[in-house]
C-alpha cells in the first residue's frame, strides 16, 4: 500500500480535490452561521466531511480521516436535528476547517511527519457528541431499518419514479427506443471496502459510456460531482446489448463490485409521447437531434494542466505576436516596392489572416491564465467575520464582481494587500456599533470590495463607511515619528497627507494591535501594487469613510506599452503607468531645491531626466518637451522624452540571471523589426526622484 | 589533460591574439547584430540582441581580456556561448576554424599579463600555441 501513497500523480489530484472542498466547507459553514439551521447546509458540510474522509482514508492520511470521522458524526447528529446550531458548535467547525487547513498545509511539507495536533478539537468534537442526546439512537437505528425495509418491498415498482428525467432525455430515449435500442437499468453495488467509491461510480459511468449512452443515474452523479454515494448506485442507458451481456461484461471488466442487476426499464411510451409532441412542434425533428448532441457535449470536459506548461505556451505566443508584426511590416516594405506584383498581394492577404489567428490564440491563452477572482474573494468572509468578531464591530461585508477574471499570477500577489486593506478598515475605518448608532449611523458597518473590468486593466476597490482618514491624526503621528518636521507637516496638501500613509514604519492606531499589523501596514501594500505595475488611489472623507481604488494590469506576459525615444535609444513604458502625456514649454519648468518641476493642471510634478542618469546627452533643446506623466501606486512623476513612438503590446522578456537586476529595467522586449527594446521599470523611477543625478535642467 | 585534448576547439582571433574556445561551450556564431545598450549594468556588458526571440546579453571581450577595443569589419561575430544554463555572447574579431590540439599544457600564473585562472591551459598545435579561454570564469568574474 506504501507505493499507491507516494504516488505523485494521486497526491497531486487528492491536493487540488482537498483545496476545492476546504474552500467549499469554508463558505457553509459561514453560510450555516448566517442562515441558522438549514438542513440543506448542514448536509452540504457534512458531504465535505463525507468526502475528505474518503480521499484522506484512501490516501492513508489518518490524522485527516480522525478528524473528519468525528466531525462527520456531529454532523450526522445536526442532520437528524438532534443538535441544536449554536454558536459553540460553529465556533468548533471553524476550528476543525483551521486544522484541516493546518494538516494540509503538513502534508504538503511531509506527510510522513504530521505535526499538527488535533487532539483537542477531538476532544470538543467529543464532547459535542457526548453533551447531545444519546437516548434516541436506537430509535434513530430502529426508524432507519424500518425505512430500508419499505424501500426494498418498493424498489421494483418504484423504478418509474427512479429517475428524474428532463425533456431533452425523454427525447433522447424517445429516439433510442424508436430505432430498436434496448433501454436499461443497471444496478451496481459497489463493493464496501472500496475506498474511493465515487471514482468506482465515474469508471462504472465510462464504461458503460462505451457500450452504450448512459442517460440518467441514481444518485445523479453526471450533474453533481460532490454526491454522498450509497453502496448502490442505478444507471439507466440506452444500448444495443441485452441485459445478460452487459451483466457479464461488467463483472469481467471492472473491480471492486460486489453486484451487478440488469434489468429493462418500464418506459411508458404513451405518456411520454404526449409529453413529447407537445414540446415539439412539426418539423423541429432536426433540432431534437442536435439537442441530444449538446446533451452529450454538456458533460463539462476539463483538464488540469501545469502552469509551467502554460507559462511556455505563453512564450511561444508571444513569439508569434513578434513575429507577425515583423510579417507585416515586411509585407507593406514589398508592396510598396513591387506595386504590381500579384504574389505581394497574396502575401499581404495572408499576413492579414495570420494576424487575426494569432490576436485569437493570444486572447485564448490570456485567457486560460485567467481565474475569476472569486477564488480569492471567498477567503474575505472568513477574515472579515474573525475580525468583527475580535473586535466587537458589527460589519456586513458587500462583494461585487466575483466572476472579474485575472491573471493567475497576479491573483496570487495581490491576495495580502488587499486582506491588509480590509483588515484595515475594519480595525481603523469601522467604528463600534455604540460610536455608529451615537453619530445617526447603522450600528453595522458596510464593507464593500468590488473588481471590474477597465479597458486593460482590472480594479479593484475597498471601501467602508467608517470614520475617514484623519488627516489631522496623520500629521501628528507622521512628526512625532520623525517622518517630516511640523512646519513640512503645515504645508502638506491633502493628496501629500494621504501619502504619508503609505510611509513605511507609519501606523496611526496608538495601540498595537495584532490585527493590522505592526506598523508595517500600507507599505507593505504599496510596495505589492508596485511590483505588479499598478497605481493606488485614496479616496477618504472624514465621518464618511475610506476607499481604496487598485488598478492593476490584466495580466503580466503581455502589456500595451507606450514606446518613448530617449536621445536615440527606445524604451517602453506599461501603459497602465501611463497617466497623461503633455507637451510643455521649457519656460514653465521650474527648479526647486536642485529638483525640476511642473505645474500641470495645479498638481505639483517632479520630473526625471533619465539622460543623465544613462550619461547620455540630452537632445538638442526643441520648444517644447514631451513629459509623459507615470503613475506608480500612489506616486506621480513626469518623465522627460525626446519623442514619442506610439503604443504596441510588447510580450515582457526577463533580462535574464546574467544582466541580473538593473535599477531602472523591468524587463526588455522585441520590437517589430526584430531590435530589442528595455521596458522602463516605473517603480524604480519613482525611486529616483529627489536624486541629484536625474533632477536637474542642466548647467546653464 | 586527457579530455581536453580529446575535445575540439573553436579558434578565433581578438586583435592580433588568437584564443581557443572548447566546442561544448559553444552555441552558435552569429554575425554582428544591433545592439541594444544596457546602462548603468556591468561595465563588460555590450548590451543585448535578439536571437529569434530570446534576449541575449553579449559581453565585450576586448574590454574584459584588457585588449584595444574592437572595431566593426566583415569578419566581425558573435560567438554565444552557453554557459550555466544561459546563453551570452561575446564579440570576436574573427573565427578562424575549429582544432584538436596535440598537447595541452597547465597554463602559467599570467598569460599577456592576464589572469592565468581565466584559462583551461595552452593548446599547442601546428599554428602555434593557442590559449583556452575557460567561458566560466571568463563570463562571471
Amino acid at each position: 500500500m506504501e507505493g499507491m501513497y507516494d504516488n505523485p500523480e494521486m497526491t497531486g489530484v487528492f491536493l487540488d480535490e482537498l483545496e476545492e472542498q476546504l474552500q467549499l466547507l469554508e463558505q457553509n459553514i459561514l453560510e450555516l452561521e448566517r442562515c441558522g439551521e438549514n438542513p440543506d447546509i448542514i448536509q452540504k458540510i457534512f458531504r465535505v466531511a463525507h468526502t475528505l474522509k474518503g480521499s484522506s482514508a484512501a490516501m492513508g492520511f489518518e490524522k485527516m480521516k480522525l478528524l473528519t470521522h468525528e466531525m462527520e458524526d456531529v454532523l450526522d447528529k445536526m442532520r437528524n436535528h438532534r443538535l441544536e446550531v449554536t454558536k459553540p458548535v460553529i465556533n468548533i467547525l471553524f476550528q476543525c476547517l483551521d486544522h484541516l487547513r493546518m494538516l494540509k498545509e503538513d502534508f504538503l511539507i511531509d506527510k510522513n511527519d504530521i505535526k499538527t495536533d488535533i487532539s483537542s478539537t477531538l476532544d470538543e468534537l467529543k464532547k459535542i457528541l457526548a453533551g447531545g442526546t444519546y437516548q434516541d439512537t436506537s430509535i434513530k437505528d430502529s426508524g432507519d431499518m424500518a425505512a430500508e425495509k419499505i424501500e426494498n418491498k418498493t424498489e421494483q415498482e418504484e423504478h418509474a419514479l427512479k429517475f428524474m428525467l428532463d425533456l431533452e432525455q425523454q427525447i433522447q430515449i424517445e429516439q433510442a427506443v424508436i430505432s430498436g435500442f434496448n433501454l436499461l437499468v443497471c444496478e451496481v453495488k459497489i463493493a464496501k471496502e472500496s475506498v474511493m467509491k465515487l471514482a468506482r461510480a465515474y469508471l462504472i459511468l465510462n464504461y458503460l459510456n462505451e457500450i452504450g449512452t448512459v442517460i440518467q443515474a441514481d444518485p445523479n452523479i453526471l450533474e453533481n460531482g460532490d454526491i454522498q454515494l450509497k453502496d448502490s448506485i442505478s444507471y439507466l442507458f440506452i444500448t444495443q446489448l441485452n441485459g445478460k451481456t452487459i451483466e457479464a461484461k461488467v463483472k469481467n471488466d471492472l473491480m471492486e463490485i460486489e453486484s451487478i442487476k440488469v434489468y429493462p426499464y418500464q418506459w411508458d411510451m404513451s405518456r411520454q409521447q404526449a409529453l413529447t409532441t407537445e414540446f415539439i412542434k412539426p418539423g423541429t425533428d432536426n433540432s431534437a437531434a442536435s439537442k441530444t448532441a449538446d446533451l452529450e457535449k454538456k458533460v463539462n470536459h476539463t483538464v488540469r494542466v501545469d502552469v509551467d506548461r502554460l507559462e511556455k505556451m505563453m512564450d511561444l505566443v508571444g513569439e508569434l505576436v513578434i513575429e507577425r508584426t515583423r510579417i507585416a511590416q515586411v509585407g507593406n516594405v514589398l508592396h510598396e516596392r513591387y506595386k504590381a506584383d500579384n504574389a505581394i498581394e497574396d502575401l499581404i492577404g495572408i499576413s492579414n489572416q495570420i494576424s487575426r489567428v494569432t490576436n485569437e490564440l493570444q486572447e485564448l491563452v490570456l485567457k486560460t491564465r485567467m481565474l475569476p477572482i472569486k477564488q480569492l474573494f471567498g477567503r474575505f468572509p472568513r477574515v472579515v467575520r474573525d475580525l468583527a468578531e475580535a473586535l466587537s464591530k458589527k460589519v456586513n461585508l458587500v462583494m461585487e464582481g466575483e466572476e472579474t477574471e485575472l491573471d493567475k499570477t497576479i491573483i496570487e500577489d495581490i491576495s495580502d494587500p488587499l486582506i491588509h486593506l480590509i483588515r484595515n478598515a475594519v480595525d481603523h475605518g469601522i467604528e463600534t456599533p455604540e460610536e455608529r448608532t451615537g453619530i445617526g449611523k447603522p450600528p453595522a458597518g458596510t464593507l464593500l470590495i468590488s473588481a471590474f473590468h477597465q479597458e486593460n486593466n482590472v480594479i479593484l476597490t475597498v471601501q467602508d463607511d467608517g470614520r475617514g482618514i484623519d488627516f489631522d491624526k496623520v500629521k501628528e503621528s507622521a512628526v512625532k515619528k520623525q517622518i517630516i518636521t511640523a512646519q513640512e507637516a503645515a504645508a502638506l496638501t491633502e493628496q501629500e497627507i494621504i501619502s504619508l500613509i503609505f510611509h513605511s514604519g507609519f501606523s496611526t492606531s496608538t495601540a498595537v494591535s495584532d490585527i493590522s499589523g505592526r506598523g508595517v501596514g500600507l507599505d507593505v501594500v504599496k510596495s505589492q501594487v508596485d511590483k505588479l505595475n499598478g497605481i493606488i488611489e485614496v479616496e477618504t472623507r472624514k465621518g464618511e469613510g475610506t476607499k481604496f481604488i487598485i488598478k492593476l494590469p490584466l495580466t503580466l506576459a503581455i502589456l500595451t506599452g507606450l514606446l518613448v525615444k530617449i536621445n536615440d535609444e527606445t524604451y517602453a513604458l506599461p501603459m497602465s503607468n501611463v497617466i497623461e502625456i503633455v507637451r510643455k514649454p521649457e519656460e514653465e519648468i521650474e527648479s526647486v531645491k536642485g529638483q525640476d518641476i511642473t505645474v500641470i493642471r495645479d498638481k505639483v510634478l517632479p520630473l526625471i531626466w533619465l539622460h543623465d542618469y544613462f550619461n547620455i546627452p540630452r537632445k538638442e533643446k526643441k520648444k517644447n518637451i514631451f513629459i509623459v506623466v507615470l503613475g506608480v501606486a500612489e506616486k506621480r512623476l513626469g518623465l522627460v522624452v525626446d519623442e514619442l513612438v506610439g503604443n504596441q503590446e510588447i510580450v515582457v522578456k526577463p533580462l535574464g540571471s546574467y544582466i541580473g537586476k538593473v535599477k531602472t529595467l523591468s524587463g526588455a522586449t522585441i520590437l517589430g523589426d526584430g531590435s530589442v527594446a528595455c521596458i522602463l521599470d516605473v517603480a524604480g523611477i519613482a525611486k529616483m526622484v529627489g536624486t541629484e543625478k536625474v533632477s536637474k535642467m542642466g548647467d546653464e | 589533460m586527457s579530455e581536453l585534448i580529446d575535445s575540439q576547439y573553436v579558434v578565433c582571433e581578438l586583435g592580433n591574439e588568437k584564443y581557443a574556445l572548447g566546442i561544448n561551450d559553444v552555441y552558435e556564431i552569429i554575425k554582428m547584430k544591433k545592439i541594444t545598450v544596457i546602462h548603468n549594468s556591468n561595465p563588460f556588458l555590450e548590451g543585448v540582441i535578439n536571437l529569434r526571440g530570446k534576449i541575449v546579453p553579449i559581453v565585450n571581450l576586448h574590454k574584459k581580456l584588457e585588449r584595444d577595443n574592437y572595431t566593426l569589419t566583415k569578419s566581425t561575430r558573435v560567438v554565444i556561448l552557453r554557459s550555466r544554463d544561459e546563453m551570452v555572447g561575446v564579440i570576436v574579431d574573427k573565427v578562424n576554424r575549429v582544432i584538436r590540439f596535440s598537447d595541452i599544457q597547465p597554463s602559467p600564473e599570467t598569460v599577456a599579463g592576464i589572469d592565468g585562472d581565466y584559462f583551461e591551459g595552452l593548446g599547442i598545435s601546428e599554428e602555434g600555441v593557442i590559449s583556452i579561454l575557460k567561458v566560466d570564469k571568463v563570463l562571471y568574474e
